[in-house]
């Protein structure tokens, strides 16, 4: 009886860590990212506005240029759930209504992580993100969501 | 929005400073179908016949960043109620002054109301089309100069924005009427005032129209039959014809957007000095809420146009002195000069039900069914019309 006992536990253990693990995988973590000499603090509002271009300097002083994920990869899904609060359909309104007002364009897509790593890593200006599995000393990490 | 090469962006801007310029490609297309449920009747150019003309379109827009702040952009639109013609709606160099200030040169819009300034951009709201009675306006797009200020108060983002602008057309025509181009110009100051906390956003548009024309054949042959009886003062000519007179334009508008489900409201006014032209107020309310990727909405507007009977009643003292005889060879052009300016005479009433799909990250699917009700002149319409909006 009580090894029936404990072997259930172990199974409502091993269900809860396999979803634990499940839902890890399709909330990436991600790990935002600055060039290791900025030393500005970035609260997560900033980030969110830097990234819908309503914030265009870092605290510190400074122009931030801001580099984007590309549309589809799971560092951008849950960058743009998470830390923007929208959908990607709300994101590309909001964006729609910049860009043909002549009032911004949306933060420069890279082709991949080691691309915005090695650009972040070489420019004091730029904010990137990356899955927090990705990052490397290059770069500083500010957040992580 | 187009991908670029970063890397190659930074080269370029490091080593060819001058010669090659960033090119941006951005564009938007709106596909729409609408038919009027009534027999006989039509809509906004809209009848019994299902017509894809009207509202569709398709654009591109160019940007050249051309570094240290400066770009030229161009947007060259092509509608299908014009043919399908491609035409310049913006084209402007702008500056940035400093992160906060932004200057901008050229062909841009009249951004009077909330939406004037991506009214052409379907995919941006959830409407097939804003409420027309509130943006149908003769000047859209003009020639001037803009200062545009964004800034952070605190947990307010703020945007303000001053331009001077004019407009000259030589074939302008109301949209959904069935009056003859004629020549139009405008000069004018615009003013917006607009701030976001959070979720809520409200602002206040100002435009001080000091100048301008609308040269209806008509209305002008009227007036010169008013002058040629030698009867009626110059003041009653001027008070018929909208040339060289002022107008000030104001738009108020508030959203709250809570994520799931949204509400906004906008009231906007039109004071002219005494013409053909009405004095203009509209306002609507819309909610919605957004369900997974579809979009439930809800829309009540009210349009109301009044007449300026100045130049009747200016005709009124020497024809009630006249005898019946005199009064029976003038009666035509004094009831004619009434019915000019009540042309535009409008109280009306409308509701609009849709539904917005997002049914892939760059395109949206809608369906929307809209009820007009008007008391002056009497008329109820309804109209069906589904699009497809795109950004790219």
């Amino acid at each position: 009886m009580k090894r029936l006992i404990r072997s259930r536990l172990m199974m409502k253990t091993l269900v809860a860590s396999a979803l634990l693990l499940g839902s890890a995988c399709v909330q990436a973590e991600i790990a935002v990212v600055v060039h290791p000499s900025n030393t500005s603090e970035i609260s997560a509002a900033d980030i969110s506005r830097i990234y819908l271009g309503k914030l265009k300097s870092f605290p510190s002083g400074g122009t931030v240029v801001a580099l984007d994920q590309p549309e589809g990869s799971p560092a951008r899904d849950a960058f743009v759930k998470q830390i923007l609060n929208k959908t990607e359909s709300q994101l590309k309104a909001y964006w729609s209504k910049l860009v043909f007002s002549g009032q911004g364009q949306p933060p420069k897509v890279v082709d991949s992580s080691a691309e915005m790593l090695s650009l972040i890593a070489a420019n004091p200006n730029m904010i990137g993100f990356v899955d927090v599995s990705e990052v490397n000393d290059s770069v500083k990490v500010i957040s992580k969501f | 929005m187009r991908k670029s090469t970063v890397a190659l962006c930074v080269l370029s801007t490091l080593y060819m400073p001058s010669l090659y310029a960033d090119v941006q490609i951005n564009g938007f297309a709106s596909i729409v179908a609408g038919s009027s449920l009534s027999d006989d009747k039509s809509y906004y150019d809209y009848d019994k016949e299902l017509n894809f003309n009207n509202d569709s379109k398709v654009a591109l827009q160019f940007t050249a960043d051309l570094g240290s702040g400066l770009r030229a952009t161009a947007q060259v639109l092509s509608r299908g109620n014009n043919d399908y013609s491609a035409e310049f709606e913006w084209a402007y160099i702008s500056y940035d002054i400093s992160d906060k200030l932004m200057l901008m040169a050229g062909r841009q819009r009249f951004n009077l109301y909330k939406y004037s300034d991506y009214i052409d951009v379907g995919y941006a709201y959830h409407w097939i089309t804003p409420p027309r009675g509130v943006y149908s306006l003769p000047f859209n797009s003009g020639e001037g100069v803009g200062l545009v200020y964004s800034d952070l108060w605190g947990d307010t983002e703020v945007g303000l924005t001053y331009k001077y602008i004019t407009t000259s057309v030589s074939d302008y025509a109301p949209i959904g009427s069935s009056t003859p181009p004629a020549p139009f110009s405008a000069k004018g100051h615009i003013m917006n005032f607009n701030f976001v906390t959070s979720g809520f956003e409200y602002g206040l548009n100002i435009g001080i129209v000091t100048d301008f024309s609308y040269e209806l054949p008509a209305l002008l042959g009227l007036g010169d039959a008013i002058t040629q009886t030698g009867l009626f003062s110059q003041q009653v000519v001027d008070d018929l014809l909208p040339i060289n007179d002022s107008a000030l334009l104001i738009g108020a508008n508030v959203k709250y957007d809570a994520g799931k489900w949204f509400v906004l409201a906008e009231y906007t006014r039109i004071d002219v000095d005494p013409s053909s032209f009405n004095i203009q107020d509209s306002a609507f309310v819309s909610g919605g809420i957004r369900y997974k990727d579809f979009t439930f909405h809800l829309t009540y507007g009210i349009d109301k146009n009044d007449p300026q009977y100045d130049a009747y009643e200016g005709m009124l003292p020497l024809y009630n002195s006249l005898p019946p005889a005199n009064q029976a060879a003038l009666a035509p052009l004094v009831f004619g000069t009434k019915a000019a300016l009540e042309a535009q005479q409008e109280d009306s009433s409308y509701y609009i039900i849709g539904t917005r799909w997002d049914f892939h990250p760059s395109a949206a699917l809608k369906l929307e069914y809209t009820n007009y009700s008007n008391d002056k002149p009497s008329s109820d319409e309804q109209l069906l019309s589904m699009a497809i909006d795109l950004v790219f």
